[in-house]
């Protein structure tokens, strides 16, 4: 009897028995009135049959005086089921009575009695007075009413049960199990469809529900994976963006932030949305002051103002932070169709506008460096004449040999003061000498210069990859820069007591890319357009340690003019920003690489020079090889150098896997992940490196083919340890990623290059 | 009671006992006022005569009023013994014994107050509405006449009423019968109806006793005895005047 509790049927079952209650009443009522009715007929009908039957018995009963036989047929009246009193008064005088006529209600009727003497001639008899009582019709109406009532109460309370029982076996019970099927947990998921415990499919209307809801349930389902689908890309994209993205409502809240977004709001890890944090602001980037609030980037773009490129920089107050420069870019929403006010798209340009401030220094200082250099030189001939010609003079006794000596004296003097007049009226730059010349010739004259400056202990080698290579530029001042390189690695070394080598390294040098990451390195990239058919090519010189390396803020401060790291008055901390500025007049680059405790790489980067002299006009770019469809595991500590790289290898036409550590790594081909090459970076935090991580994947897969990678290419084959294998020097452009990946997928492995 | 039975069979049958000395007997007779009725006193004259002149001649006597149909089948199977009111009549004669005759009747016609009805023949009866007991025998000629214009009825009080209230021009009966049935009538006609002194015919009352019963002929024997002495000493008379009041 539990279906008893299903609302739905009780409200059906409640409905049914109203309408079935008012039809009753309508039949009962109906029905009651034919019974009276018929009650009613049936004491007319005693009254008719008093007049058929008894009337002409009574009339010549009385007529003849025989009154046994008139109480005969009185009693025979009286003896009619419903009537309780006759009266006969016969006209003689005679009376016979029979019952009495109580309360209730009656219905009398009166028989003139007479007799036909004969024809016309009619004698009047006496009265008949018949009283039938309706208490019978009226008892007989109350136990139908209670026959009624009682009937349609037992066939209404069965008919709802079973009623009940009906609704509740062919509809309650399975709009339940609906219910409870999408209620359950994975109720929603389109491969269990709901189906009805029935024997089968009728096509009615539960059925048609079942279908509209496992139709609906299927498609909600696609599109539910879809609009996952999508918020998992949009989550990668805004995850993997260098950018931060911020998303404000009106009321100035953060409603969506990306993680790049999160560090630059000082770590914040609440869940959006949240009011933008009052800590972190806005300041002026010249004045450090906080900004006005109508030059509040964040006011301006909620009011509708799109913000373009806008550099300040965005700081933690009371804090001892330094902020971070950013570049602020926003859009404002014409048409938002939810609450989003305004994005804001800001860049860390830190690095960049640091650099930019340090180069507009050291450009200043570049300038003073070449004309201290030149001016010293110059001064250093007119003083050597000078004193040649006193030196001569005082010794000469011949007065006129004197004079003309002491002429040559006064006339490099006046080449003095006209050089100093010509440097004090103009503060124009040289443009140097720049010639061009092989690499070869050059590296032999450099180490007959180098090698006896440098101890016995530490070693320097020269490597060529191609002695024809050709240089432009100064290569006095190229000289002079190596020598500064050379002899500021033979300090560090001899200075730590760590390390023992020094390598000069010569090779076809990679085109300028553009940033792929902020590695650390001092310089902006040079001016490429990526649509570019051609570029320039270079030659790269490399100086590379194994002392003891940089630490980040020695290599952040390492070009900067006058820092040194030496003891007071053993160097005047000018040594690489005058290189600095000797590359970047010759229109080249310079790359700092070093990993503390491992080794340091300084790269110069210089226009690639042809045989007849004039620098080498601009080659049409090469066409990366592409691969195909082989899967690269790519291990790099440095989330957002990963991210660009695996677009990158990507791009080149493999498949990557990625790993952000050797641990992970080692635990993802521990897990079955399958991969045809490892490219791993060399350093990298954790107890597995990369050197690490080749020989423990040799261990497991020892046909793989392992490529390093590095900004820093002073390994050693002892450091390489057991896995020997090719070494790029990071940042690679893609022509050289994928040579590399697919040299070393060739059939036959090519040599380290070291 | 009909006077068609006392008329055909003619006979009050005494029932007794089987032993004349010893045996009380059983004296039946049929509803005819006031000969005999239960609710008479003495139950009637012919009953009170009987039983009176039986208990004389030295018999125990108990008297009782049944039908006439039963009496008839009684006293021919040995139920009744003695049969009292009967009027002579050949057909009872062979079964039972007839005493001597107690009692003359004689029939009357009766009008109402005022008429001058002509009743003398039966061709001076024809304009009238007579009113006749249903079975009734009056009188042979009488009950034959079939061009008379008879009205059935049951019993001789209807038939007195019925004239009384001019529903009938005449009725007939023993002139005792008459008298008792105007005087018991349901309606006060004693002042309504004349009885005529033309006398239609007369009928002798006896009783009788069954002829198989053991000494039927001793118990006829005693009682014609018996009724000559009371007959003689007027003690019948005195009897007779108790229970006969004439309309007059």
């Amino acid at each position: 009897m539990k279906f008893i509790k299903h609302k739905l049927g009780r409200r059906i079952v409640a409905y049914m028995i109203l309408a079935s209650a008012i039809f009753s009443i309508f039949a009962a009522g109906f029905q009651l009135l034919q019974i009276y009715g018929n009650g009613l007929d049936r004491v007319r009908d005693e009254f008719r049959e008093v007049e058929g039957s008894f009337q002409a018995g009574l009339e010549s009963a009385l007529w003849e005086f025989n009154f046994s036989h008139v109480d005969v047929l009185v009693d025979g009246i009286y003896v009619q089921p419903d009537v309780i009193a006759v009266t006969l008064v016969a006209e003689t005088g005679q009376r016979f009575d029979r019952g009495a006529i109580g309360s209730g209600q009656v219905l009398v009727e009166e028989f003139p009695l007479s007799f036909e003497r004969s024809a016309g001639d009619v004698v009047p008899v006496g009265m008949l007075r018949v009283t039938a009582s309706l208490e019978n019709v009226y008892g007989e109406l109350w136990s139908q009413v209670m026959i009624l009532l009682l009937t349609n109460f037992i066939k209404t309370l069965v008919a709802s049960l079973i009623m009940f029982w009906i609704f509740d076996w062919m509809v309650s019970r399975h709009l339940l199990s609906i219910t409870r099927r999408l209620q359950e947990k994975g109720g929603f998921d389109a491969e269990k469809k709901i189906v009805l415990a029935r024997p089968k499919v009728y096509n009615d209307e539960l059925d048609l529900i079942v279908d509209v809801i496992n139709t609906s349930r299927a498609t909600e389902q696609s599109a539910n994976a879809e609009t996952l689908l999508l918020r998992n890309r949009l989550e990668t994209v805004l995850n993997t963006a260098t950018s931060g993205i911020i998303a404000l409502n009106a009321d100035a809240e953060v409603v969506m932030v990306n993680p790049t977004a999160r560090h630059l709001l000082g770590g914040i890890s609440r869940d959006v949305p949240f009011a933008w944090p009052e800590s972190i602001q806005f300041l002026d980037v010249e004045s450090m002051t906080q900004l006005d609030a109508s030059a509040d980037p964040i006011r301006r773009a909620l009011t509708g103002h799109n913000l373009r490129t806008e550099t300040h920089l965005l700081s933690r107050i009371n804090s001892d932070e330094v902020g971070r420069y950013v570049r602020v870019q926003s859009g404002k929403l014409e048409h938002a169709r939810d609450d989003i006010s305004t994005v804001l798209v800001v860049d860390d340009v830190s690095v960049g506008e640091r650099n930019r401030q340090v180069v507009e220094r050291k450009s200043r200082l570049d300038a003073l460096g070449q004309l201290t250099g030149g001016i010293a030189h110059d001064f250093n001939n007119l003083l050597a004449s000078m004193l040649y010609a006193v030196d001569l003079a005082r010794r000469q006794e011949d007065k006129e040999r004197q004079g003309e000596l002491l002429d040559i004296a006064s006339s490099s003097i006046n080449r003095g003061r006209e050089l100093t007049s010509r440097l004090l009226a103009f503060a124009k730059k040289q443009p140097g000498l720049a010639t061009s010349r092989s690499i070869g010739p050059m590296f032999e004259e450099f180490e007959k210069l180098v090698g006896p400056m440098i101890e016995q202990n530490l070693s320097i080698t020269f490597v060529v990859d191609a002695p024809d290579l050709q240089v432009y530029c100064d290569h006095a001042q190229l000289e002079t820069a190596l020598m500064n390189l050379v002899l500021n690695s033979r300090d560090a070394i001899l200075r730590s007591g760590v390390g023992h080598s020094i390598k000069v390294h010569a090779r076809s040098g990679s085109l300028p890319q553009p940033a792929l990451l902020p590695t650390g390195n001092l310089t902006e990239p040079l001016e490429v357009t990526e649509a570019a058919a051609s570029a320039y090519r270079y030659t790269e010189i490399s100086v590379t340690d194994n002392g003891p390396g940089m630490d980040e803020e020695t290599r952040a401060r390492a070009a900067d003019p006058f820092f040194t790291t030496k003891e007071t008055n053993s160097g005047t901390g000018l040594g690489l920003s005058i290189v600095y500025g000797f590359v970047r007049q010759a229109d080249g680059d310079l790359r700092i690489y070093s990993e503390e405790g491992a080794g340091t790489t300084v790269n110069l980067v210089l226009p690639r020079g042809t045989e007849a002299g004039p620098r080498e006009a601009p080659m049409p770019l090469d066409v990366p090889m592409a691969g195909t469809g082989q899967t690269v595991m790519l291990v790099e500590d440095e989330a957002d150098l990963l991210n660009v790289m695996v677009e990158v290898i990507k791009d080149l036409g493999f498949l990557v896997v990625s790993a952000p550590s050797g641990n992970v790594a080692i635990d993802m081909i521990d897990a079955g992940q399958k991969f045809d090459v490892l490219l791993t970076d060399v350093v990298m935090p954790g107890k597995i490196g990369g050197f690490e991580l080749a020989r423990m994947v040799r261990a497991r897969h020892p046909e793989k083919p392992v490529i390093y990678m590095s900004g820093y290419t002073g390994f050693t084959s002892q450091e390489m340890g057991e896995v020997q294998a090719m070494l790029l020097q990071k940042p690679s452009p893609p022509v050289e990623l994928s040579a590399a990946l697919n040299a070393a997928l060739a059939p036959v492995p090519k040599p380290p290059l070291l | 009671m009909k006077i068609l039975k006392k008329a055909v069979f003619a006979a009050c049958f005494v029932v007794g006992a089987g032993s004349v000395s010893a045996s009380e007997l059983l004296v039946v007779a049929d509803e005819w006022a006031p000969f005999s009725g239960a609710n008479l006193p003495g139950k009637g004259m012919s009953l009170d005569v009987i039983s009176t002149v039986l208990e004389r001649a030295g018999h125990d006597v108990r008297s009782d009023v049944v039908p006439w149909a039963r009496i008839m089948k009684g006293a021919r199977d040995g139920t009744y013994d003695v049969v009292g009111s009967l009027f002579y009549d050949e057909e009872i004669a062979k079964f039972m014994l007839y005493s001597d005759p107690f009692y003359e009747t004689r029939v009357k016609f009766m009008q109402a107050k005022g008429q001058t009805h002509d009743v003398t023949s039966l061709k001076a009866l024809m304009p009238y509405s007579i009113a006749v007991g249903d079975g009734f025998l009056y009188e042979p000629e009488f009950d034959r006449s079939e061009d008379l214009n008879k009205i059935v009825v049951t019993t001789t009080r209807q038939a007195v009423q019925m004239v009384a209230f001019e529903r009938a021009d005449l009725t007939l009966d023993s002139e005792e019968v008459l008298s008792f049935a105007i005087r018991e009538s349901e309606t006060d006609i004693t002042d309504k109806v004349d009885i005529l002194p033309h006398i239609l015919a007369s009928h002798n009352i006896h009783m009788a006793v069954r002829r198989d019963f053991p000494g039927a002929a001793g118990i006829v024997a005693d009682f014609n005895a018996a009724l000559a002495e009371m007959h003689r000493d007027g003690s019948l008379d005195a009897l007779l005047s108790k229970h006969v009041t004439l309309q007059e």
